[in-house]
């Protein structure tokens, strides 16, 4: 690995990326398993969906049934993915990239990119961007970098680093770099990665060599940027994450798991309040709410609602959380609760009506109708509404209908 | 908790209240007597007049068809009612009518 202080086209992008993320993560929790055969099943228990190098050199693939995967190696452990830990894990890596550049792109579970130009004063070799990467990364999830002039370049180079370690790839030789590339890893649809294998293609190095107008000819705009990246000129830029507004959040453990859906409720209940009592949400309007929960065997379930206005009141807030959860299918008891409210925005971020006087009468009369149904357990206003208007019988014309705002 | 099952909300308006009414030779109202939600009769009210009749048959295709025989009357005192005489039934009842929207 050069350690040479790079041009700035050399080093434009880094890519990180843990192969295998459901699995490492789960390595990393059991240290026990290190060295051992391990294989990590589907949600059904049915089928083998990653295995550890020490497995496959036992013969052990994935999408094996599980039976035969022990038939071949007996002292095989059989881990199932636990989707909490691997987003915790995912949100580590971001984290880790966000030490070196604020343009941070996760593309997807175990691949993050990072936009490098510009921080070439901050970490001038590329030995300083690494360790800086890797200082945020637990080393058993077996972190691999690389960085490119392009971004196509550094994910192969991240793809080819050995376990913890880096590779980069000046701009001059990113072409033979990617030459032996399996064509597979283009950025192309499976469907046109298998026209091209027909064709008699298989690595980018022959996909380079046809000139770019018969590419794109065949394959259209996103053949053209697929034979940019199989050059070493990936063209597509690292897209940011877009910039989160302000938003509190309040967690919760249970402990025991909550299981019934009124003890839920009745935990959400306190942590809206506890939300809405922290300084930043003061005199705040939210515009989205999300929430996640994590079960005692670390399935996740998440919900995000974007609110059709801001509300800053919160008995509406709480009929929003309480509508979500009573309409939730939990995938187990939980033990671990986030409330979210997120988009957080001033009073003044609302739209002032008109007819002023008409909407705060209104309001009243939505607030005196709340706390009646409250009491009556129905509101105790109606609406008329026109059914059939034209029919001869009157009493298919109007109804009431409840009002319920 | 399961999500509870809606209940119907919407309630007719309009819908007809069931009259005592006496007829005459032709069959046509000549007094009648309300009876309140408990059942208590009220005092008979003389019809004064009858001003309109009409007959309204909806769904006659169909088995729960209805006929109804309407008729716009004056009350003693010059209060004005309308009653229909449901023509299955022979019950008669009180329903305010007006002009269906077209």
């Amino acid at each position: 690995m050069p350690t040479a202080q790079p041009d700035v086209q050399s080093r434009s992008v880094a890519c990180l990326a843990i192969p295998s993320l459901a699995l490492h993560s789960e390595l990393v929790e059991r240290p026990g398993l290190a060295g051992a055969p391990v294989a990590l099943s589907d949600e059904a228990r049915s089928r083998v969906v990653e295995v550890t190098r020490e497995a496959r050199l036992r013969g052990v693939r994935a999408g094996m049934t599980l039976r035969d995967a022990v038939g071949l190696c007996p002292t095989l452990s059989i881990l199932e993915a636990r989707s909490a830990l691997v987003a915790q894990y995912a949100e580590a890596l971001v984290e880790a990239m966000s030490a070196v550049s604020p343009f941070v792109e996760e593309s997807e579970q175990g691949v993050v990119f990072a936009d490098l130009r510009g921080t070439d004063g901050l970490y001038p070799r590329v030995e300083d961007v690494r360790r800086a990467v890797f200082a945020g990364v637990p080393p058993r999830l077996s972190p691999q970098l690389g960085i490119a002039g392009a971004r196509f370049t550094a994910y192969v180079a991240a793809r080819r680093a050995e376990p913890s370690d880096a590779v980069h790839v000046p701009a001059q030789h990113a072409a033979g770099f990617l030459a032996s590339e399996p064509i597979a890893r283009l950025p192309l649809p499976v469907e046109e990665i298998e026209r091209l294998r027909m064709l008699g293609i298989s690595t980018c190095g022959e996909f380079a060599a046809f000139p770019r107008h018969a590419v794109e000819a065949q394959f259209g705009f996103e053949g053209g940027v697929a034979w940019l990246a199989a050059r070493g000129e990936d063209p597509r830029p690292v897209r940011p994450r877009p910039w989160v507004r302000e938003r509190v959040v309040e967690v919760a453990q249970a402990d025991p798991p909550l299981v019934s859906r009124e003890a839920i409720l009745h935990a959400l209940e306190q942590m809206l309040g506890r939300a809405l009592r922290q300084p930043r949400a003061a005199h705040r309007f939210v515009r989205l709410i999300r929430l996640r929960v994590e079960t005692e065997r670390g399935a996740l379930w998440e919900r995000e609602q974007a609110l059709r206005e801001p509300l800053g009141d919160r008995g509406r807030l709480w009929t929003v959380f309480r509508t979500l959860v009573e309409y939730a299918e939990f995938p187990g008891p939980l033990s671990l609760v986030t409330l979210e409210l997120g988009g957080l925005t001033e009073e003044s971020g609302r739209q002032h009506s008109l007819f002023v006087e008409q909407m705060r009468r209104r309001e009243q009369l939505d607030e005196m109708v709340r706390h009646l149904k409250v009491r009556f357990g129905e509101s105790p206003l109606a609406r008329v509404v026109e059914v059939e208007p034209w029919h001869r019988l009157p009493e298919y014309r109007r109804a009431l209908l409840e009002y319920d705002p | 908790m399961r999500p509870s099952i809606a209940r119907p909300s919407l309630r007719p308006i309009g819908l007809p209240r069931p009259v005592g009414v006496r007829v005459d030779r032709d069959s046509l109202p000549r007094a009648l007597v309300r009876t309140d939600a408990r059942g208590n009769r009220g005092v008979e009210a003389r019809v004064e007049s009858v001003e309109e009749i009409w007959r309204v048959a909806e769904a006659w295709w169909r088995e729960a068809a209805q006929a109804r025989t309407y008729y716009r009357v004056i009350l003693e005192g010059g209060r004005p009612s309308t009653l229909f005489r449901d023509d299955d039934s022979g019950a008669w009842f009180e329903q305010p009518y007006s002009a269906a929207l077209r």
